[in-house]
Parts: structure tokens; sequence; C-alpha cells
């Protein structure tokens, strides 16, 4: 016998309150969990700097470890009682892809890295730029490198390279070494520049980050 | 006796979530939300990146699947190779084929849903926060009558009752809003970066901006006056409209909920103040959509948007444009 309309009401009604909780807890705006590592990379020594400018200019003279030990202990705590909280909820969440987690631009990034694919021909003297992000007149690859999923892999991640950046940098060499017979080596790397407010003196610094050399000869018979 | 007038919380609760309405807003949002995921879809391919996308690093694609402890349950079940990506891909595709048709919408969505978290799965980096809020919704569709008006779910029905369904659940529809609401708001409330508040300089779209990895195009003459100016004025505009967002969830309280008078509720509802917000919100995507290489973003988010219309809204706003357009037409 199947539920009456009421009973299925008050059903839905529970399982609506389930699902409003677990999504609720999921979407807590709490901090992600933190390293003095991460706390003192370019992005965050300028964070924690202005905060401690702020912070002086309140009446609050802390000194910097202390600032940064507080902020670790605080962001971690939260943290783990998020994940804590979070748990009942986690086999669902991961099966289905679901999630409440949207910080989108939530930290701008001061030290923008811009991605680059170097080539060197047959016969050729020296490194030819073939890409270059925001570049019309060096757009090998552009239209895939602009393409959101691709962009994941490298954006954020040049600077500390995981194994996806690598992977990449592997594929795209392979990918050109497919397409275009005279290249010998291709190299994949970021230029590394810091943003400055138009209230700020221009920093010039321009590093390259993370170059990834390939050689043909190394990519044989690999799959594009 | 009205839902608002039961006696207990719990029988308010149930209520709530037991109205039903036409089916129109849920079936418009699921078109234009399947539109643009085929779209997202389509371009694997154009760019020839199904197997880059969902292969594994054996069969060429960008992925370590196959050598991770925790294996996508994909490559559990198929091979590591690159006609698995393929099925994933045509699996992907049919499924969001048939929810934007509405055939077995239900169903469809839900694949859909797990299909894509096994995407995302497979290659992490390469899920962005719209692809998991394009779930979110999915999941949503999965419960709601959404293929019964617009769908061929819809027309099956008629073909057997005599007449396409005029009511299903409101509730996926309220959830949809909850979520964008939800969405919304803990966006602002993340944003910690101090360039997005006056001791930063209200500076964070123009840093922004200046990303090569996101930018659209060089932005770097926006550090002449006045256009900086504006940067910070469109930073601070964008945190009061995020962090107020919840306004929204008020103002329909206000414009559909119990009749209890006040002069805000008197307000609300003559004026209907809640499309401030969600205009606003609009104008924002369109803004991203013209400066940022944000991909689908905008555009998913702005498919999403018919979920805010209550269906008689909907009829009403394409009466007018029906109208407007006949009047035009009379004009000599």
């Amino acid at each position: 016998m199947g539920l009456s309309p009421r009973h299925h009401a008050v059903v839905r009604a529970g399982c609506l309150a389930v699902a409003l909780l677990g999504h609720g807890i999921y979407a807590l705006p709490m901090p992600r969990s933190l390293t003095l590592e991460t706390l003192r990379e370019e992005d965050g020594r300028e964070n924690v700097d202005r905060w401690l400018g702020w912070l002086r200019g309140a009446g609050l003279t802390l000194q910097r470890d202390d600032f940064e030990q507080w902020v670790l202990v605080a962001a971690n705590t939260l943290h783990d009682g998020h994940t804590w909280a979070k748990a009942p909820f986690k086999p669902w969440m991961d099966v289905s892809g679901n999630g409440q987690s949207w910080g989108l631009f939530a930290v701008p990034d001061r030290w923008p890295v811009r991605l680059e694919i170097l080539v060197w021909t047959t016969g050729g003297t020296e490194w030819t730029l073939a890409y270059r992000r925001l570049d019309a007149e060096h757009d090998l690859l552009a239209d895939v490198l602009s393409y959101r999923r691709i962009r994941g892999i490298y954006d954020g991640q040049i600077g500390k390279p995981r194994a996806a950046y690598k992977n990449l940098t592997r594929w795209l060499a392979r990918r050109i070494f497919a397409t275009h017979p005279d290249v010998e080596r291709v190299q994949v790397q970021g230029r590394k520049s810091h943003t400055t407010l138009p209230t700020e003196p221009a920093d010039p610094k321009d590093e390259v980050v993370s170059p990834r050399p390939h050689r043909r000869e190394n990519h044989a018979g690999g799959a594009p | 006796m009205s839902l608002w007038e039961l006696p207990s919380r719990w029988d308010r609760w149930v209520a709530f979530w037991d109205q039903r309405e036409d089916p129109l807003a849920l079936a418009v949002t699921r078109v234009c939300l399947g539109v643009v995921i085929l779209f997202d879809f389509a371009q694997i391919a154009q760019l020839d990146l199904v197997v880059a996308l969902l292969g594994t690093q054996e069969a060429g694609g960008l992925s370590d699947a196959a050598l991770r402890a925790d294996r996508p349950l994909w490559y559990d079940v198929f091979p590591p190779t690159a006609a698995s990506a393929w099925i994933l891909y045509a699996a992907m595709m049919a499924t969001a084929t048939a929810f934007t048709v509405g055939f077995f919408t239900r169903t469809s969505a839900l694949l859909l849903m797990f299909l894509w978290a096994q995407q995302a799965q497979i290659l992490p980096p390469s899920d962005r926060g719209i692809d998991m809020l394009c779930r979110d919704l999915l999941c949503i569709f999965a419960c709601s009558g959404a293929g019964l008006a617009w769908g061929v779910d819809g027309a099956i029905a008629a073909r057997r009752q005599g007449s396409w369904p005029h009511s299903v659940p409101a509730w996926p529809r309220y959830l949809m809003i909850a979520q964008l609401v939800v969405m919304y708001w803990t966006a602002g409330l993340q944003k910690v970066g101090l360039e997005w508040t006056p001791m930063g300089d209200f500076a964070a779209l123009y840093v922004i901006m200046q990303d090569p990895a996101v930018s659209k195009a060089n932005f770097s003459w926006l550090a002449r006056p006045p256009f900086y100016t504006l940067t910070q004025l469109a930073t601070a505009v964008t945190m009061v409209w995020q962090w107020s967002y919840p306004a929204v969830l008020l103002l329909y309280w206000y414009d559909f909920g119990p009749d209890r008078g006040g002069r805000l509720r008197a307000f609300s509802r003559r004026w209907h103040p809640k499309w401030v917000w969600i205009g606003l919100g609009a104008f924002f995507h369109l803004q991203l959509a013209a400066t940022l290489e944000l991909g689908i973003f905008p555009w998913a988010m702005m498919a999403a948007y018919p979920a805010f219309f209550h269906p008689t809204e909907l009829r009403r706003l394409a009466e007018r444009v029906r109208g407007g357009r006949v009047a035009t037409a009379e004009t000599p």
C-alpha cells in the first residue's frame, strides 16, 4: 500500500529539512586549512602586511609571528570543525559532485602568471615564442588553452606545479610534435609579474616560473 | 485555511513544501540550462579534448586517475582506454540532450549529474565552480516536474491524459532560488582578500582584470582616471550587492508570504524591489562575459534566472512581449 498524500508530504518535508541542513553546513563560509608556507607566499605576505597595517591604524600593535600563528590556529580549527560537521553528508556530496563552495575570486591574485609556449625548430638557433596568453601574434593552440577546463589546469597551478600541470605540458608538447614536424623541442612556462595599483610604484618584476622542457625524442610513440 | 494559518511550525513547513504551481518556470530554466550545458560539452569535442579531459594518461589524457588510490568509479568499471573516455563523453551528451528536450527528464538529470561527477573526479582541476552549481541544479531537477512543460515528457502525458499537466510541486523552484541566494551571498562572505575592502583600496576588480589568465584583453588602461575609480565603485557595489543578497528571500516572503500588513511589505508588493538584486546580477554576468574569459559561467548563471519568476509572472511577461510586438506591428 502506498503512502497517503499527507504522509507523502511529511516524508518530503523531512527529507528536504535534512538536505537543507547538509547543504547549509557545506555552505558555511569557513576558511581552508592553512600552512605557514602558504601564508608567507607573495599573496599571503601582502595580505598579512595589509592586515597588520590596518590593525596598527586601529591602535592594535601585533608582532608578525604572533599574528600569523593566530591566523593559522583560527583557520585550521574552523576548517577541522567544518570537516567534522560535513562528514555525514560527504559520501553523497562526493558521488553526486554536489557542493556549496563559492569562493569566486575570494583573494584577487596580485602575482598573476601568464602562460607561454616556446618552440625550437629544426636548424634553429634559439627558442621562438609560439604562444603567449592574450598575444594575437603568438597564438598556437590559443583556443584550446583559453577553454575554461584547460585553463583550470594551469591557472593558479603554474607557480606550484602539480601533477596535472606537468601532464598538461607533456600533452601540449605531444600535440605540437604531432602537428608540427619541424619542431624539435617545446618548453611550457609561466611568466610571473606583479600587479600594482595606480597609487603604488610600478614593479618591473618579470620572472619565468616552472619551465617544463620537452624533447621530441622523449615523446616518440606517445599518444598525442 | 491558508498554510500560514496552520497551527504548528511543522505543519506550516510541511504545507509550504507541498505547494504546487504551473511547470512553466521550471521548464524554461531546464531548457536554458540544458542548452548552455550542451554548448559546453560540444566545445570539448570541437577542440578535440575528449580523451584529454576524460581519459587517463595511459590513453593520452591529462588525468592520473588510473594511478590514484581514490580511483573514480568510471575507471573501476571501464579500462583506462580512449574508448572509455569516448563512452563517458557520449553518455554525458546523450543525457544532456535528453534533459534539454525533457525526455525522461528526472532520470536523465540524475544520470547526467552522476556522469558529470565522474568527469570531475577524473580530472579535478578541470572542474570549476559553475560545474558544481550545474550539478546542484540537476539534483533538484531530478526531483522536479520540469519535463512536463516544453518537453517530451509533457507531450506524452498530454497524449495520455488529454491535456498538458498544469500543476507540479513548486518546491524545486524554491530550492533553486535558495541555491542562487546562497551562492551569491557566501561568495561575498568569502571575499576575504583586502582588495575587496576599503583597506585594499577597493581594487579587486582592477586586479582581477589585470590577470592575463582570466581577462579577455589587456585592461592596463583601467589604471587611468576615471576608469580606476569606476572599477573601485564597481568593486564596492559588488560587495554590497553580494552581502545583502539574502534580502531577496525576505522580499519573496513579503511578495508571496502571509498578508500581515506593514510598510515594507506594502512597498515590496507594489514595487517588487527584489528585481533590483536580480537585475544587478544579470548586469554583472553580462559584464563578466564581456571582460573575462570564464567560459559558460555567466551564461549558466543566467540560465538559472527563470527560476526567479513565478510562473504567472513569466506568463505575464510573455504576454506583454507578445502584446508589445502586436502593438509595434500595428503602429503605422
